[in-house]
């Protein structure tokens, strides 16, 4: 179809990905918002972890040292100087730690086995007290050392084994290094009762922490108010959307749509807009009225001043007054018509079910002749916009093929859905427009019926596209393969 | 309407505050047998038509023809002036205003015909003889009352209560509402609608095209009264392609 074909015919506008909508973005913003805690965390997790391990591996260290360091003096000493060793492990002292030593003399010593393993206690930090030995000796087999000291005498056991104790804090296990001695063999066991920051038992350590609660709460607080501005201003251009889709001076006013200070300057622009453009549709119509009310006037007169002259002179006269009239007329209708598009209320409705009532509505107008109307209606197309100028389309659509069609001869209407948009098409069986008046059929006192016909100005089909381009639709003509006219309506489906 | 016409009477008063088309419609008038006595100022027509005594039978108007647009006092209120006064000539519009609103309240202050001026002289003498043949406008021939739901229709004095309140319409729109709920749920075309509306008190209408848009502008004036006494009013429902009914009361 040449583009000279199509009348009307309008580029749809490009509407913005819904990448970019409001919704989405807010949504992004609340993931985001997610993300970063998370991210922190895994972080945070992760130093701490590192942070213990290592502490983990100085203790462990220090406990092989100590270990290592008591060895020489350990080798040689005899029994009658193990009372010193307390003293000279006093230098040894450390925060949270606690360091038992242990010895074990040999079988060929002839000395009574001591203990499950026969090790005897013989210094510690802190030092036990005689009567806290049974306890003491307790707590090292609740801690599994006496049962780990084997019957070799040599290798260290660097440790790092929390170890729970019945009523009292977990202990960590940190190293055992046997030694030998002269008559037996020496047990240093190290341990710490920091058992539960080092062993990451207790993971929330950090996040306990009144600073970092502090910002937690602070981004948390940022948080809320960044989505609470954000779905504010989303809720407010929503209710602009409807308060502009339904746009009259009955409407609800922009302003009192308007819960951000900022946009009430740009609401009460618009609550103005509106008002004027009901101000517009009044004068339009009282202008009409006034003008049509002055040339008829004249009119009249002159009507009256021929009809005193002899009939035969003045024919042409009363033709060309009868055409006038009717421009008046038009003219008058039009400008009507206009103001009305201006002051239309506009709701979703559902455009199949009015097309199928229009149909069967017109099909009783037409009485026998019913099978003239063919209707094909995709159900379930709803349409913004108002039932009544839909339903003057579909009138002057078609009386028009009717009036085009032969005796006889079909008009069909046909609604279908096409992306985005819906189609009415009204296709007639006529003998079609010739090509060079076809974009020109929409416009204004256009009339492609012939002059000596019935009175005609060419209003229906300007009020077609005026009322569809008021919905937001566009509207063109074509003559069809079979002959024929068909108008497409194109209207955006909500 | 009780008056007793002279046939040999056929005086006529014009008024028009436009010289030009009095002066022309008088000499067509006249032409066509008639006799005119022609005001351009509705005052001086108004103190001439109550006047007293009045003037003998013989050359009494049997009609006045009004001009609607007039400075000083507009056709309707000479009309309202020589009806208080007790003057009961049909009366009958030739203006060129055309909304739809004006031809109902000259009826509803009593003209008999309502003609655009702009129309043939043939035609608006046509309407001139037919009101002179003192037609009854068409009238309900039901009498009571008649409630339908929440409305209720007193026939003889045209009122309609909805919810108790009143909504005041013109008599064509009662006459609309009346046809409607005389059937509620039934369909009744913008045809027939249009002739219930053209049936009142005028001889003929001027002009056929445009019937559905006169209906619908009707309707809206009817629904808009309804909707002041009764924001949830929406009995009145449109058939796309048809006409309009009256929703039955459930």
């Amino acid at each position: 179809m040449p583009a000279s074909a199509i009348a009307g015919a309008r580029r749809p506008e490009d509407t913005p990905g819904r990448l970019r909508s409001l919704s989405f973005m807010l949504n992004l913003l609340a993931v985001l918002f997610l993300l970063l805690p998370v991210l922190l965390f895994v972080t945070f997790n992760q130093l701490d972890r590192d942070r213990r391990a290592l502490a983990l591996a100085t203790i462990r260290d220090s406990g092989l040292l100590i270990g290592a360091a008591l060895q020489p003096q350990l080798a040689t000493l005899q029994p009658a100087q193990f009372g010193k060793l307390q003293s000279d492990l006093a230098g040894f002292a450390g925060l949270h730690r606690r360091v038992t030593l242990l010895y074990k003399p040999n079988r060929a010593a002839g000395l009574a086995v001591g203990g499950e393993a026969g090790f005897f206690y013989v210094a510690g930090i802190p030092a036990v007290v005689p009567g806290a030995l049974a306890a003491e000796r307790q707590r090292l087999a609740d801690m599994g050392v006496l049962s780990r000291l084997g019957q070799a005498c040599s290798g260290n056991t660097p440790l790092a084994e929390r170890v729970p104790l019945p009523g009292e804090k977990a202990e960590l296990l940190t190293s055992v290094s046997p030694s030998p001695g002269p008559n037996g063999c020496w047990a240093v066991v190290v341990s710490t009762d920091s058992a539960d920051e080092l062993t990451l038992a207790d993971q929330r350590a950090d996040w306990a922490r009144p600073e970092i609660q502090a910002a937690l709460a602070l981004y948390a607080a940022m948080a809320l108010i960044c989505l609470w501005i954000f779905s504010r201003a989303r809720a407010t251009l929503l209710a602009f959307r409807r308060a502009a889709l339904s746009a009259t001076e009955a409407g609800p006013s922009f302003v009192a749509q308007t819960a951000i200070p900022e946009l009430v300057p740009l609401a009460r622009e618009f609550d103005q807009m509106v008002a004027r453009l009901g101000q517009a549709a009044a004068t339009l119509r009282q202008a009409a009225e006034e003008n049509a009310h002055a040339l008829k006037g004249r009119l009249a007169t002159i009507r009256q001043l021929v009809a005193a002259l002899p009939e035969s002179e003045t024919v042409a006269i009363v033709a060309a007054l009868d055409r006038l009239d009717g421009v008046v007329r038009s003219a008058r209708q039009l400008d009507t018509a206009t103001a009305e598009t201006l002051e239309r209320k506009r709701r979703e409705f559902d455009l199949s079910a009015l097309v199928e009532a229009f149909c069967r509505g017109y099909r009783m107008t037409l009485g026998d002749a019913t099978g003239r109307l063919g209707c094909e209606v995709a159900p379930g197309v709803r349409v913004h916009g108002d039932e009544e100028m839909v339903e003057v389309v579909l009138e002057n659509l078609v009386e028009n093929a009717f009036g085009f069609t032969p005796e006889r001869g079909r008009v069909t209407i046909s609604l279908g859905r096409e992306g985005a948009a819906c189609e009415l098409r009204v296709a007639d069986e006529g003998s079609g427009v010739d090509p060079d008046l076809l974009p020109h059929i929409f416009d204004r006192y256009v009339s492609t019926r012939s002059l000596e016909s019935v009175p005609h100005y060419g209003i229906g089909l300007w009020l077609v596209r005026q009322n569809v381009t008021a919905m937001g639709g566009t509207v063109a003509a074509r003559n069809r393969a079979g002959g024929g006219l068909e108008v497409v309506v194109k209207l955006p489906v909500s | 309407m009780s008056q007793v016409l002279d046939k040999a009477n056929r005086n006529l008063v014009l008024v028009d505050d436009d010289p030009l088309f009095l002066r022309a419609l008088a000499a067509n008038l006249t032409a066509a047998g008639f006799q005119t006595v022609a005001f351009s100022n509705p005052r001086e027509a108004l103190a001439y038509l109550t006047a007293v005594p009045a003037p003998d039978a013989g050359t009494a108007p049997v009609a006045g023809i009004f001009d609607w647009n007039m400075p000083g006092l507009d056709g309707l209120g000479l009309l309202s002036a020589i009806r208080a006064a007790g003057k009961h000539m049909p009366v009958l519009f030739l203006t060129s205003l055309r909304e739809p609103v004006y031809e109902e309240l000259a009826l509803d202050h009593g003209a008999v015909d309502f003609v655009e001026k702009s129309r043939s002289p043939a035609i608006i003498l046509k309407r001139v003889e037919m009101a002179l043949a003192d037609r009854v406008p068409h009238q309900p021939e039901v009498t009571g009352t008649l409630t339908v739901g929440d409305l209720v229709l007193k026939i003889e004095t045209k009122r309609a209560m909805w919810r108790n309140q009143e909504v005041k319409l013109s008599l064509g729109e009662f006459q609309v509402v009346w046809r409607l709920v005389r059937a509620p749920g039934e369909d009744v075309s913008y045809r027939e609608l249009y002739d219930e509306i053209r049936g009142i008190g005028f001889v003929a209408g001027p002009g056929e095209e445009g019937y559905r848009d006169n209906v619908r502008a009707m309707i809206k004036r009817i629904r808009g009264k309804f909707i002041a006494v009764d924001p949830q009013f929406e009995q009145l429902e449109n058939y796309a392609g048809f006409g309009y009914r009256w929703r039955p009361p459930t």
